[in-house]
C-alpha cells in the first residue's frame, strides 16, 4: 500500500463515520407496498403441495396487488408512468409569495449574513461579503474580502434573475472564503425572487426557499440578529502568543460558523468575528511554515458558553502542542465598517 | 426426506426485497455520495437504483455477492447519470464530507487525505467512480471494469492516472 493509495483510502473512509442525513422527501419506504406475490413463503408440512398452492395464490395475488399498487405507488411516490424512470419527487413547502416590494434600488449595498442557511464567514478583519447593485446598468458586484465578481441581473417586480458568467472562486490562500464565494455564486444562480423588508434582503429560489440573506446596515460592535442566530452574539478574536508567525488561522465554532482569521504575526491580535455560540475553546487549524496544528475538542459537555460580548482566544505552544485559552480582550474591539 | 417419507424439495427463496434494501441501503448511499459528492444526489441515485432493482428483482442473481455487485453497479450507473444531467454549476459540497479525524501526529496523512479528496472533485465522473470503487469498495480491476462497463485496462488506467495526479499535486498542497 503506497502513501498515495492510503491517502485515497483515508479520504473516502471518512464518510463511514458520518451520519446519513435523511432524504429531502420522506419516502414511504422502498419495498413497502410490495405486492403480496413477493412475500416470503413459509415452509411447513407438505412443502411441495403447499408450495404449488402458494405459488398459484401468489400469482393471482400478485396480479391483483399490482393493479392496486399502481395508484398507491403513484399517490405516494409521485405519479410516474411505469415506462419512465422513477425519480424521487422533491416536495418543498414554499414560503409565502413575497408581496410587491420596492426594487433593488431601495438600498444599493447589502451585507451578506447568510448563504444557503449558513451564517456568512467573515475575514480576519471581520469583513462580510456584500452585494452592490447598480440599478441603472442592472449589474451587481459581489465584493468583500475576496476579489470582486460581477454579474448582470434582470428584475421584474419581485422576480429577479442573475446572469452569471464564468468565475474563478479563489480568495488567495483563504480556503473557507473561497468556498463561500462559490456558494454565493451558486445562490445567485438559483435566485428567482427577492424581498426587501425592514432592512433585510432575502433572495429566494424557485421553490421559495431563502438562498441568501443580507442586511442594509451592519454594526460590528453591536449584537446582530440573523434568521439563524439570536441577538447577543459573541465576538471572538485570536491572540498569537505562540512566538511564531502564523500563516493561517481557521476556526470552527459550535454554532456552525467557520472563520478564516488569515495570517497573524507573532504577538498580534486579530479582529473579532461574530459567532452565535462559543466556549472556552473551539476547533482550530493553525499553520506556520511547514507545521500545521489542529485543536480538536472532544465535546463541550460541562462547559459554559462564553457570554455575549468580546472575547479573545490566546494561542500558545507547549511542548510542540497547540494550546488555547479564552480570555478578556482588554481593550474593546473597535467598531468596524 | 420428510417425516412422511416424501422427498423434500429444497427451494432457494430469494430474500425479500425489503430486507435487501435495509441491509445495503446505507452502504450504497455512502458509495453514491463519494461519487456524487452531495447527499441529495446520492439519495436520488440510490432511489433510482433500488427502483430499477425492484422492477427486475426476479432476475437479480441469487448469490449474495453477485446480488451486491449488481446493486453496486446500479448505484454507480445511477450516480454517473445524475452527474451527467447536473447543470454545469457545481452543487455546493457539504462541509461535513471534508472533516477529517484529527490526530496531530499524523498531520501529513491528514493533509494527504485532504489533497486526495480535493483531487477527486476535479476528476471526470467515470474516473472518480473508478477511484472510489478501488479505494472505498476495495474492488479489483476486473470488478471495477465490470461495474463501469469498460475494459480492465481502462479501469486500471483511470486509477493510475488519479494516483499520478495526486502525486503531482501533493508537493503543491504541502506548500499551503
Amino acid at each position: 500500500m503506497t502513501e498515495l493509495e492510503q491517502a485515497f483510502i483515508d479520504a473516502f473512509h471518512r464518510v463511514d463515520d458520518l451520519p446519513v442525513p435523511p432524504p429531502a422527501v420522506r419516502l414511504t419506504g422502498v419495498g413497502e407496498g410490495v405486492p403480496a406475490g413477493r412475500r416470503e413463503n413459509r415452509a411447513g408440512a407438505g412443502v411441495t403441495r403447499l408450495l404449488a398452492i402458494a405459488t398459484g395464490i401468489a400469482l393471482v395475488a400478485g396480479v391483483v396487488a399490482l393493479a392496486l399498487w399502481q395508484p398507491w405507488g403513484a399517490q405516494h411516490m409521485g405519479a410516474v408512468p411505469a415506462e419512465t424512470p422513477v425519480r424521487t419527487p422533491v416536495v418543498r413547502t414554499p414560503s409565502p409569495t413575497p408581496t410587491a416590494t420596492p426594487g433593488l434600488a431601495g438600498e444599493s449595498v447589502w451585507n451578506v449574513v447568510e448563504v444557503a442557511g449558513r451564517p456568512a464567514v467573515t475575514s480576519a478583519k471581520g469583513e462580510l461579503p456584500y452585494l452592490e447593485f447598480d440599478t441603472e446598468k442592472q449589474t451587481v458586484r459581489l465584493g468583500g474580502p475576496c476579489p470582486d465578481l460581477k454579474a448582470a441581473y434582470r428584475q421584474d417586480g419581485s422576480s429577479v434573475r442573475f446572469v452569471l458568467g464564468d468565475a474563478a472562486f479563489s480568495c488567495g490562500d483563504r480556503e473557507a472564503l473561497s468556498r463561500q464565494l462559490e456558494r454565493l455564486w451558486i445562490a445567485l444562480d438559483q435566485t428567482r425572487a427577492f424581498e426587501s423588508r425592514g432592512g433585510v434582503l432575502t433572495l429566494r429560489d424557485d421553490a421559495g426557499e431563502a438562498v441568501l440573506v443580507a442586511h442594509d446596515d451592519l454594526a460590528y460592535a453591536e449584537p446582530l440578529a440573523t434568521p439563524t442566530a439570536p441577538a447577543g452574539l459573541v465576538r471572538v478574536a485570536i491572540h498569537n502568543a505562540t512566538g511564531r508567525h502564523l500563516d493561517s488561522v481557521l476556526a470552527r465554532f459550535p454554532s456552525g460558523e467557520e472563520v478564516d482569521y488569515g495570517p497573524l504575526p507573532a504577538g498580534a491580535t486579530s479582529r473579532a468575528a461574530q459567532v452565535g455560540l462559543a466556549f472556552g475553546y473551539t476547533w482550530l487549524e493553525v499553520t506556520s511554515g511547514d507545521d500545521t496544528w489542529t485543536y480538536q475538542p472532544d465535546d463541550y459537555v460541562g462547559e459554559s458558553p462564553l457570554s455575549p460580548g468580546a472575547h479573545v482566544y490566546e494561542l500558545s505552544l507547549h511542548g510542540g502542542q497547540l494550546d488555547i485559552r479564552a480570555g478578556d480582550p482588554g481593550t474593546p474591539t473597535p467598531r468596524q465598517r | 426426506m420428510a417425516p412422511n417419507g416424501r422427498p423434500v424439495v429444497a427451494i432457494a427463496v430469494a430474500p425479500p426485497f425489503e430486507a435487501f434494501v435495509r441491509g445495503h441501503r446505507e452502504r450504497l448511499l455512502r458509495l453514491a455520495v463519494l461519487i456524487t459528492r452531495n447527499w441529495p444526489d446520492a439519495h436520488d441515485a440510490v432511489q433510482e437504483a433500488f427502483a430499477g432493482l425492484y422492477r427486475g428483482w426476479s432476475s437479480v442473481p441469487d448469490d449474495a455477492s453477485r446480488r451486491e455487485a449488481y446493486a453496486r453497479r446500479c448505484v454507480v450507473n445511477a450516480s454517473l447519470d445524475i452527474l451527467k444531467r447536473r447543470r454545469s454549476v457545481p452543487v455546493a459540497e457539504p462541509e461535513a464530507l471534508r472533516l477529517a479525524p484529527v490526530v496531530v501526529d499524523h498531520a501529513q496523512a491528514v493533509a494527504n487525505a485532504d489533497a486526495a479528496w480535493r483531487l477527486c472533485a476535479t476528476l471526470p465522473p467515470v474516473q472518480r467512480a473508478a477511484v472510489v470503487l478501488r479505494f472505498y469498495s476495495d474492488l479489483g480491476y476486473a470488478e471495477i471494469a465490470a461495474t463501469l462497463g469498460c475494459r480492465e485496462a481502462t479501469a486500471r488506467s483511470h486509477v493510475q492516472r488519479a494516483l499520478t495526479a495526486l502525486r503531482a499535486r501533493l508537493p503543491e498542497e504541502e506548500l499551503r
